[in-house]
């Protein structure tokens, strides 16, 4: 298989009034042809950033963004504005959390995807309008030719996604970045969504890197996940390997926090104690530590360093970053996180 | 559409009878009664009643208003059916003390000189106002950026009689560079007009597209980071194309509202700017107006004002609605 994106020891810093805002810390991971990679963690993990630096798109604002991104053979993060531009949308595309704010409200939606098609596709405007209907149709908008007269806010939430997913998909990208795209919506039409990327994928056999903080979504869509936490990657592994047997304390606290069906009702929510850090003062060591229930067990002090993500033993495509050894880590799961899974 | 439109003329509509009450109030409210102004200075008690009875000043007043607004919808007769009989023309807005002259034909006369003035000036304080916005927003935080936004505080801080005579006084009278300002009519002298003219367009021009200097760089700042510019930018597009399509066409909205306000207000008469440059236009006519107590006259160029800015208004609503698909709808 051959990887359609790389991403090597990526970082990017924000310098604020308060201090480096280290948004983005050492992160790397790639993507195969065909597959979905989905990337998991909680407000401020840096999932976003990591999708906005694969895009290029703090290029010209305040951010450092250094390592490699390599997609189509390009360097990201060292190429012009001109050469990223060509690949925005041709070789990677976007859709966005908040359709509503992310379509330009004052153009009618068919103009919005034809024109995503016409940027790299020396056509008239008329057959970009051509395509926009047949996208739009494909993505299951009823009378595709007549809603392309309309605006984004004539739309309901889900059909408006189904226009980003349109849009994006025009110019048939090899990857296809999607941050949150079903976290404004219903259940019902998250599940909707969620089918309808996976039919595309298969038909257009794009690469999908699926943001989320939903485990329900990545275990939906999802072939790999990587977790990330305080801007640093802490768990990857397939999507099986970190819902069925995760070794980080953080992906346990992550599961185990999901209200069950079964069970008393009056039973307590379980949440993960503390907060996730600043991301200007850091912990020292593991950032997790602090809120880490099971920093007593490890045989090294979890303050002294940031662990290395390493390979599980016997499988060496589940990686963790955890100081605590294999042997405690499968203890501890097999007596007290898989009885409450 | 077509109902807002109709609901909005009844509203314009609306607005003018209360102008025009509170207007017509004038003649009374005021310390001065009009027919001891129109009677001049050899008055005596009988020609005063004779010309009480003429402008009709001697029937009760909710029929006095009927007859103004009367004579305004389908013209007037004064003394009809005697000899001196005077035949006022629909819209008719009555005689000046002053000069004996019918208020409208005072007005058509003082009309193409503002008409001059507003069209040239809004035309440069866009051009200036709008270019260096956008070049302030393109360029933010730039030697270029600092000194368009000082200019534009220069701009919304300093006031038209003192830059205009800075102006007049370097480019007129030391430099020679402009010819004195004043009005003639573009149709017999299109370079004279021009030249004449060039002064109070500077001058506007500048003062007025401070405002629009830091709007602009404003509204574009602000849609910079609006979710739909990072997908803009997310599709491949150019910056460029990002810039001038994307951000402008949002961004110039707001700028197209306060455009309309500023030339409606502009079209009812540049008071200061006429004044200072000595431009007879609907403006000086005001002001010569209110000093020698004309009151038709004011009354008159009160309405005319009136008129053109409840005109902006709803022409700038209009706009709005065509160019804010949401409000189309609503």
């Amino acid at each position: 298989m051959t990887a359609i994106l790389q991403v090597k020891d990526l970082k990017v810093h924000f310098q604020t009034d308060d201090g480096l805002v280290k948004a983005v810390d050492g992160v790397s991971f790639e993507i195969e042809a065909g597959k979905t990679l989905g990337i998991v963690g909680e407000s401020g993990s840096g999932k976003s950033v990591t999708s906005l630096a694969i895009m290029g798109l703090h290029k010209g604002s305040r951010a450092a963004v250094s390592g490699e991104i390599l997609i189509d053979g390009v360097d990201v993060n060292q190429a012009t504005e001109a050469e990223v531009n060509k690949l925005r949308g041709k070789s990677m595309a976007m859709i966005f959390q908040d359709s509503l704010a992310a379509l330009h409200p004052f153009f009618k939606v068919g103009d919005q995807i034809a024109e995503a098609y016409q940027v790299h596709n020396k056509v008239s405007k008329k057959a970009a309008q051509q395509v926009a209907v047949e996208m739009l149709g494909r993505v299951g908008i009823p009378n595709p030719t007549q809603r392309m007269e309309d605006f984004p806010h004539q739309f309901s939430g889900g059909m408006r996604q189904r226009v980003m997913i349109a849009m994006s998909l025009s110019c048939n990208p090899k990857l296809l970045i999607a941050d949150e795209p079903t976290t404004a919506l219903d259940v019902t039409v998250q599940a909707q969504i969620l089918d309808l990327l996976r039919d595309l994928q298969r038909e257009f056999g794009s690469s999908i890197l699926m943001i989320t903080h939903d485990l329900g979504v990545v275990a939906e869509i999802a072939d790999d996940v990587l977790l990330m936490y305080a801007g640093k990657a802490i768990e990857r592994g397939t999507v099986r390997e970190l819902l069925k047997t995760p070794e980080h304390p953080y992906a346990w606290g992550l599961l185990t926090s999901i209200p069950k069906l079964t069970g008393a009702t009056d039973s307590e929510l379980l949440a993960i104690p503390g907060t996730p850090p600043s991301l200007i003062t850091l912990p020292s060591g593991c950032s997790f530590s602090p809120r880490c229930s099971y920093k007593n067990r490890s045989k090294v002090d979890c303050e002294s360093a940031m662990p290395e993500l390493a390979g599980v033993k016997s499988n060496s495509s589940h990686l963790v970053s955890c100081h605590l050894s294999e042997t405690d880590r499968v203890a501890i799961f097999k007596s007290e996180i898989a009885p409450k899974l | 559409m077509l109902a807002y439109l109709v609901r909005r003329l009844i509203g314009g509509a609306t607005v003018m009878v209360l102008v025009s009450i509170f207007v017509f109030g004038l003649f009374f409210v005021l310390p001065a009664d009009p027919a001891r102004l129109a009677c001049g200075k050899s008055c005596t008690p009988e020609l005063m009643a004779e010309i009480r009875h003429t402008l009709e000043l001697d029937i009760p007043l909710p029929a006095q208003y009927f007859r103004f607004v009367k004579g305004i919808v389908s013209g007037r007769t004064y003394l009809a059916g005697s000899e001196a009989q005077l035949d006022c023309a629909a819209p008719c807005l009555g005689y000046s003390y002053q000069t004996d002259e019918l208020v409208t034909n005072l007005l058509k006369d003082r009309a193409p000189a503002t008409l001059s003035i507003a069209f040239g000036a809004s035309i440069l304080w866009l051009l200036i106002g709008l270019s260096s916005g956008i070049v302030s927003a393109l360029r933010r935080a730039t030697w270029i950026d600092k000194f368009s936004q000082g200019a534009a505080l220069a701009g919304a801080s300093l006031q038209i009689y003192f830059v205009g005579l800075v102006l007049q006084f370097f480019l007129v009278d030391k430099l020679g560079w402009l010819s004195s300002p004043g009005y003639v009519s573009p149709n017999d002298y299109p370079m004279e007009w021009a030249q004449g003219m060039i002064l109070p367009w500077l001058t506007l021009g500048f003062l007025l597209s401070a405002i629009y200097a830091r709007l602009t760089r404003a509204g574009m700042i602000e849609v910079m980071s609006e979710d739909y510019i990072r997908t803009a930018r997310a599709k491949g597009l150019t910056s460029r194309s990002v810039n001038f399509k994307h951000v402008m066409r949002a961004a110039i909205t707001p700028i197209i509202t306060v455009f309309g306000l500023d030339l409606g207000q502009l079209l009812g008469g540049a008071v200061i700017t006429e004044y200072v440059f000595n431009i007879p236009g609907l403006g000086k006519l005001a002001t010569e107006a209110v000093s020698n107590v004309d009151l038709p006259v004011i009354v008159g160029t009160v309405l005319v004002a009136a008129v053109f800015i409840v005109m902006a208004n709803i022409v700038v609503d209009l706009v709005y609605m065509i160019l804010d698909p949401k409000v189309r709808l609503a």
